[in-house]
């Protein structure tokens, strides 16, 4: 995707983003105009400061659509094809295929492993998985690797550092 | 009396135990720097905990040498992986990442860590000559100067960092500010964006966002195949050509101290802006601002100059008034307090030694963290070598233990994880991640400062046009925006045909 | 299979729970649930290191501030208990927790061990107006709502004192809130606001330099802080501020009910041994905090006076919306 076509996507997200905050932010208004709080002054109300960021950011994303409609056949127009067919490319993208599933098997690490299994076990395997899937090395290369750093973990946290770990 | 005093601190210090214990804190206080995650806070936490039973003087050492070491370890993992060890070297990375690109990254490190230990020097020598005086000038900072003071700091490192796109940077910051709202806000205790759950009300923590903003980018993206196993030339030190740098930087390296310095003082504004700070100043005053964020090694003197002499000038309302100035310098006023000292207005009458001590601590501990960090450097320099295939998915695990660690939460965790999607996300469309950064940093401070100065005044902006430091800032504020926006280009344009009529 | 599995969990369970028997086994995780340095913090860290010794092992202290303390003490309150999660809170903040809306469990639901008492203090600016109580006192009924007091935030030990010193004006004040004592400390000097009523123990020093003029103290009696430097009680202009009195902020260590009396007994243990030792009494006599240890039975009964104090302080200050009667909260 061309930068400036990443722009012109970002522009409009962060200015659909502001508007919620600025929705948001008269909900807080609210919440707080009532009691117990009734605090009515606008300027001294917490809606005060994420309602002009809000503003703020929809300036400067409105500023950042127009800059980047800007220059050589920069069109509306053209900027809405490119982005579509960025979109088909995507699936082709070897790059962004990896991408997404490295995340998403740190992702599983994260909410599920971490929450289920002890941390060393659980970080064991998503090293170990993580490896293969990078194709680092030979297998029994890959479980040297894995063990030393699950143990120098260990030691350096839980022995020198003393803290307990998830 | 003031050398008397110096004497018997050197003796203390030098004591085979205590020099023992300095290398030791110090080193650890290290290797917590480079790690990312495990911040400079979290290292003098765990260690006021460890020495309670130790005696004053070797806990006192300890303490400050885990402190140096923390603050200056940062910097090797922003210049070799692009990921801030600390918060406060951000501004590091800025310069010293495509400095290891060129194949430079030990020369990065070694005038990083020397640019930290003169930081570090300077700012003793206003402790121990200055403090009563400097006390003054944290007391002129009321609500309106905090205010103006972190929405300069944020509109300095969007313009920073954005490489010629300013709009970017502020986006970015305005966005970091917007997530500091999130939880009970400070002047009410009111939620904002909180949804009901009870770890949002305490406000997204720090650590989380900044590791999931730097590392996880650089972690994905490592995973590409297309990402070459580019393996990076093992650089020296060339410790010659480092100190002549130093030698030719010398006078950027002191105004960035300075400022370093002052930052310090003022409470509630940590080593994070020290180093953004003395890094817009040195780009601003050179002859050739482009060369910076593309290597130039003044960049990372004056970043690390800067932060490492917050650390001098943080300890200064400490000392006077037991008023910290940064997080850091919170827990250590907490193991001052442990140990018996009474940091305040009695401090010089009570104890007077005590100020000699730690500038001599410091002194010491500077010296000891320039030592050992070459050491520890030549082992991590050696990460280039390895496959980032290898070192990625490594240093996530560590990302996920140095989120952890900073509450003992899962839920942080998450955070760090959804910060780093987002960070990702922007990275790829080119917004910087540190102006993002300090908006969290300083969002809780921008956001009860205006609104406590308003509630004071009665909603009335005006008081802030009445105080002479507010002018200040407000006029630099204004240029800023309108040399950034172009608006001075706009005048010389407008102003050339004027001259050929 | 089946068998397998649960012969397999038998073993497990016969596994952890000898285990509970040797507890504590590794360091245990004490949550303040403010930043470090404040009267909590530092009650709480004298009090690991002095109750980690007879355990036999390292209490760490961990600060997690946020949303006025309730964000840690929930943390503690959600997590397992094993006795490796402790908190230690201040009871202002922690017994008002119900009446706030951020929980629907009190006191009752906790272990407690009550350890410390710092009394609030009225202070002023070195060349403020104000040299007595009552000037002050004059002054928020001559201008209600213009004196600004500085706090440490809503439900800070301040934020109490200011609550009695307009109950005694019968005026209110303008409330200033800081994110904690330090900055509201450095914001009174700075002559950003008239009066700060904080704890005692932040500004002693200050006191005794005469940087600070201290008008009040909301204890019983007068405390003198040195030779020559005596704090009055606020009951000596106001006789009728007596039933308010002792304001101030009582620091304790808690955990959630459910933990076996087994374990109870030996922190019980630990927390008699602690509250005795040396260097933590050396340690608040310098703070001057007073050292009011009570085992778990006692501090029920003490915190069912002070939280209802607290409660109905707020109550009358209308800054909660939750009736204290329907957590049964008494007015004193």
């Amino acid at each position: 995707m061309q930068s400036k076509n990443k722009d012109f996507v970002f522009s409009i997200a962060l200015t659909v983003f502001g508007i919620y905050v600025l929705y948001e932010g008269f909900g807080i208004y609210q919440y707080a105009a009532n009691p117990p709080f009734n605090i009515k002054i606008f300027v001294i109300s917490p809606a005060f400061l994420p309602i002009i960021l809000g503003t703020i950011l929809i300036l400067l994303s409105v500023l950042m659509f127009f800059e980047s409609l800007r220059g050589e056949g920069n069109s509306l127009k053209k900027q809405r094809k490119d982005f579509a067919e960025w979109i088909k490319t995507i699936p082709g993208n070897p790059d962004i295929r990896k991408m997404t599933i490295g995340s998403a098997f740190m992702g599983i690490y994260v909410f599920f492993m971490m929450a289920n299994l002890p941390f060393w076990i659980a970080t064991l395997i998503f090293l170990f998985c993580m490896f293969i899937f990078l194709r680092v090395g030979k297998v029994w290369k890959i479980a040297l690797i894995d063990l030393g750093t699950v143990g120098a973990i260990v030691l350096l946290f839980q022995v020198i550092f003393q803290t307990s770990l998830p | 009396m003031a050398l008397e005093y110096l004497a018997q601190a050197f003796l203390i210090v030098t004591t085979p135990l205590n020099i023992m214990v300095l290398l030791l804190s110090t080193g650890a206080g290290l290797i917590m720097g480079v790690l990312p995650g495990l911040s400079a806070t979290m290292a003098i936490a765990l260690l006021t905990g460890l020495t309670f039973n130790f005696p004053h003087q070797t806990a006192l050492i300890s303490l400050i040498g885990v402190y140096v070491g923390a603050i200056s370890g940062g910097c090797q993992s922003a210049i070799l992986i692009n990921i801030p060890g600390t918060p406060a070297s951000a501004a590091t990375a800025l310069d010293g990442f495509p400095m290891a690109n060129q194949g430079k990254a030990g020369l990065g490190i070694f005038i990083a860590e020397t640019a930290s230990c003169l930081g570090t020097l300077v700012s003793v020598i206003f402790v121990l000559t200055l403090t009563p005086l400097l006390t003054a000038l944290a007391l002129k900072f009321t609500s309106w100067e905090f205010f103006l003071l972190s929405i300069f700091g944020i509109l300095i490192c969007g313009a920073l960092t954005a490489r010629g796109n300013a709009l970017k940077g502020w986006i970015a910051g305005v966005l970091g500010l917007l997530v500091s709202q999130i939880g009970l806000d400070t002047v009410d205790t009111i939620p904002r964006f909180t949804y009901g759950n009870v770890n949002l009300m305490a406000t997204v923590q720090l650590i989380p966002v900044m590791i999931g903003l730097f590392g996880f980018p650089e972690i994905v993206r490592a995973f590409k195949d297309s990402a070459d196993d580019n393996i990076l030339p093992l650089s020296k030190f060339e410790i010659f050509k480092g100190f002549g740098l130093m030698i030719k930087n010398a006078v950027a390296a002191v105004r960035s101290a300075l400022i370093g310095v002052m930052v310090g003082i003022i409470p509630g504004v940590g080593e994070d802006v020290g180093g953004w700070l003395s890094y817009w100043v040195s780009k601003s005053r050179s002859k050739d601002p482009e060369s910076f964020g593309k290597g130039n090694p003044l960049g990372i003197i004056s970043a690390e100059a800067g932060n490492n002499a917050c650390i001098g000038g943080g300890l200064i309302p400490i000392m006077s008034l037991a008023v910290p100035g940064s997080a850091p310098g919170a827990v250590l006023l907490a193991a001052f307090l442990m140990h018996g000292y009474r940091p305040g207005p009695l401090l010089m009458t009570e104890t007077p030694e005590f100020i000699y001590n730690i500038g001599m601590y410091l002194i010491f501990a500077s010296f000891a963290m320039w030592i050992l960090a070459l050491f520890i450097a030549k082992g991590t320099v050696r990460i280039l070598r390895i496959n980032k295939k290898i070192i990625m998915p490594i240093i996530f695990t560590l990302c996920v233990i140095g989120a952890y660690l900073i509450n003992y939460n899962m839920f942080d965790v998450k955070i760090m994880f959804v910060f780093g999607i987002l960070g990702l996300a922007l990275s790829s469309a080119n917004f910087p991640a540190a102006p993002f950064l300090l908006g969290v940093v300083l969002g809780p401070m921008t956001d009860s400062n205006l609104r406590r100065a308003l509630r004071i005044h009665d909603g009335s902006f005006a008081t802030m046009f009445e105080r002479p430091i507010c002018i200040f800032f407000l006029t630099v504020i204004v240029f800023m925006i309108l040399s950034q926006t172009g608006f001075f280009k706009l005048f010389k344009k407008s102003k050339k045909p004027l001259e050929g009529n | 299979m089946k068998k397998i599995l649960a012969l397999l969990l038998a073993a497990g369970f016969c596994l952890s729970s000898t285990a509970q028997e040797n507890w504590p086994t590794k360091s245990i995780n004490l949550t303040v649930p403010y930043g470090a340095g404040g009267t909590t913090d530092l009650t709480a860290r004298a009090l690991a290191n002095a109750m980690g010794r007879p355990l036999g092992i390292t209490i760490n202290v961990i600060n997690t501030p946020g949303a006025g303390g309730s964000a840690g003490s929930l943390n503690v309150q959600n997590s397992p208990v094993d006795g490796y999660s402790i908190l230690a809170n201040g009871m202002l903040a922690f017994t008002t927790m119900p009446i706030n809306g951020y929980t629907d469990k009190t006191f009752r639901d906790w272990e407690i061990w009550v350890a410390t008492y710092a009394p609030n203090c009225v202070i002023v600016k070195q060349d403020s107006p104000y040299n007595t109580i009552q000037d002050l006192i004059n002054a928020i009924r001559s201008k209600p709502g213009q004196i600004t007091a500085g706090t440490a935030g809503i439900g800070s030990g301040g934020h109490f004192g200011a609550e009695v010193v307009k109950a005694v004006a019968g005026a209110d004040y303008k409330h200033i809130t800081y994110a904690g004592g330090g900055p509201a400390l450095t914001a009174t000097l700075a002559g950003e606001v008239d009066f700060s009523p904080q704890l005692l123990a932040e500004y002693k020093d200050l006191i005794i330099a005469g940087k600070v003029k201290a008008l009040a103290t909301l204890a019983e009696e007068d405390i003198t802080l040195a030779p020559g430097v005596v704090v009055p009680s606020i009951k000596k202009a106001y006789p009728e501020a007596a039933k308010f009195l002792p304001m101030g902020e009582v620091t304790a260590i808690l955990l959630p009910k459910g933990l076996s009396e087994d374990k109870l007994k030996k922190i019980d243990a630990a927390f008699e041994v602690a509250v005795k030792d040396q260097a933590f009494l050396d340690f608040t006599a310098s703070r001057s905090f007073s050292v009011i240890p009570r085992n778990r039975a006692d501090s029920q009964t003490f915190l069912e006076g002070f939280a209802g104090r607290a409660a109905y302080i707020l109550w009358d200050a209308k800054a909660i919306t939750i009736d204290p009667a329907k957590f049964g909260f008494k007015r004193p």
